[in-house]
């Protein structure tokens, strides 16, 4: 009887200590892990939003539209639809090539894997999941057209 | 005389390694049938590594990781340095043969149903190695900083980033940002010249040590019931492979045998990797001088150029992302790499259910004739 009680302590004393040491050894290293998981993961920023004056409202008759550049040079596509006026992203829903503004046909063309959007960015055809990313539009009491882009 | 006695042992003491045990692990019976290229051509992209990793460290000698200068450093690479294009045409040249002779060795295993028992987890360890050396090409082409390879980092990591689950934080972690950017080319560097070796070194010897352990897999043709014996040896255990039972008559008729169906690795094989090897080497040159190396337009992150298309080895999947939805795109692509990557265990399960029916054999040949037909059909357009 005693020396079964004996070695459970025992026993229970290794089980313990392995418990322990096994626990402090994750916690150290995982520690250690995520530390390095972080520096290598890049920081996120909030999204800041800054209103551009893109055009005048004479600019854009019904069915009209404009071409303009974002705050990072990138081509953006001002449409007077009939849903009102919207600011069009050329970067294509799928995997994010620039789509071609293409006026005669009146369609956006994404060269990469042949995506196809109408004036509204709606997708005609091919394989983008999405229509293209539109922006916020306001007009001031002066016709002024602004657009509320996102920072780059 | 007694000096370099002296000097042996000190070298002997200072470095105990019993010469013997080299010339036991050199002297694996190589099985006959591997005196055909076809047969070997597994040790190809090996030696084409070597030749990457050596033309890579030079070129990484003139080459400037950074959006600004990236392409004006391969252009002073290409233009100015001393032997610049011919090194830099010769890394480019033996990137592709290594591409290709991976995806022949990757057939010649399926087709010869190397992978089965107990080689299955060399054939995955063999699935890391194709996709290392995928990673290695789209790296290495993102790094010229030309149009291409703006717009193929682009697309391929918005590829990453559609995985199920994880590929937000996957795109964020190649990409070092939310769209490719600054960060981004010094860590495709890093992968690069740092990450991908490394792990193609660890696959590597991973892989030769397997076959090493299990031997090369012995040719068993239809019709032959009886399996033949197979001409492996373990590292520790002596030459000859097979322990007759039946006196030293019998071990002499194995000992003879085994004489017949193969021959050593060294020097016999290993002389005709040396002429593999020279034969490559005349190859890359012959490439590097008739089609050099040269350069696209500068990247421009504004403007995606109307004519686009990925290094061939990409075509089959660029023009599957064409054919296909967004999501059946990308997760297709990934249930195709998955199917590689777990084939072994799949194949078991299709003999189980068809046993004698070459399920396997009619699979495989409509995912290679896919895959082909898509990649030509994409060079012709």
């Amino acid at each position: 009887m005693t020396t079964q009680s004996e070695d459970n302590n025992v026993g229970r004393r290794g089980f313990l200590k392995r418990v322990i040491m096994g626990a402090g050894l994750i916690l150290g290293y995982g520690t250690g892990a995520s530390y390095a998981i972080q520096f290598l993961l890049p920081r996120k920023r909030k999204a800041k939003f800054r209103k551009m004056l893109v055009a005048s409202l004479s600019e854009l008759p019904p069915n009209g539209s404009k071409s303009f550049k974002d705050l990072s040079g990138r081509e953006m596509i001002l449409v007077n639809s009939d849903a009102g006026l919207k600011a069009i992203s050329t970067t294509c829903t799928h995997l994010g090539c620039k789509a071609y503004w293409e006026a005669d046909n009146d369609r956006f063309f994404c060269p990469c894997h042949d995506g196809v959007f109408d004036v509204n960015g709606q997708v005609v055809s091919g394989p983008p999941p999405r229509p293209l990313d539109s922006y916020d539009v306001e007009v001031d009491e002066n016709d002024n057209v602004f657009v509320l882009l996102l920072e780059g | 005389m007694q000096r370099v006695a002296a000097f042996k042992q000190w070298f002997a003491d200072s470095f105990p390694f019993d010469p013997n045990l080299l010339k036991e692990i050199s002297s694996e019976p190589i099985p006959n049938h591997l005196k055909r290229w076809w047969y070997a051509i597994g040790g190809t992209p090996l030696y084409l590594f070597v030749i990457q990793a050596t033309t890579g460290i030079i070129l990484t000698f003139y080459y400037v990781p950074d959006p600004a200068e990236a392409y004006n450093s391969v252009m002073h690479i290409t233009t100015q340095v001393r032997f610049g294009w011919f090194l830099r045409s010769i890394h480019k040249w033996s990137a592709h043969l290594m591409v290709m002779a991976v995806m022949l060795h990757v057939i010649r295993v399926f087709f010869t149903a190397a992978y089965r028992k107990p080689r299955e987890l060399n054939w995955m360890f063999g699935v890391g190695l194709l996709m290392v050396t995928l990673g290695f090409g789209f790296t290495g082409y993102s790094l010229i900083y030309e149009q291409i390879s703006y717009w193929a980092a682009v697309v391929g990591t918005n590829v990453a980033e559609a995985t199920p689950l994880v590929g937000g934080l996957l795109a964020d972690f190649i990409r070092g940002g939310p769209e490719v950017g600054d960060n981004t080319l010094t860590r495709f560097f890093v992968l690069h010249i740092g990450v991908l070796p490394t792990v193609m070194v660890l696959l590597l010897a991973m892989h030769v040590v397997q076959i090493r352990l299990h031997g090369v897999t012995h040719l068993r043709h239809e019709g032959e019931d009886t399996p033949s014996v197979e001409l492996s040896v373990r590292v520790s255990a002596p030459v000859s492979p097979v322990r007759p039972q039946g006196g030293e008559a019998a071990a002499v008729q194995e000992e003879e045998r085994v004489k017949e169906e193969s021959y050593p690795f060294f020097p016999d094989h290993f002389y005709t990797e040396l002429i593999v090897g020279l034969s490559l080497t005349f190859l890359l040159t012959i490439l590097a001088l008739i089609y050099p190396a040269h350069m696209g337009d500068p990247a421009n992150p504004l403007v995606t150029p109307e004519h686009i298309k990925p290094e061939w080895f990409f075509y089959a999947t660029f023009r599957w992302l064409k054919l296909t939805s967004f999501q059946v795109g990308v997760v297709g692509t990934m249930v195709f790499l998955g199917i590689l990557l777990f084939w072994p265990f799949i194949d078991r399960a299709l003999v189980r259910r068809w046993p004698g029916r070459d399920v396997s054999f009619w699979l495989g040949v409509i995912g290679f004739l896919g895959f082909l037909i898509f990649t030509v059909w994409e060079a012709m357009v």
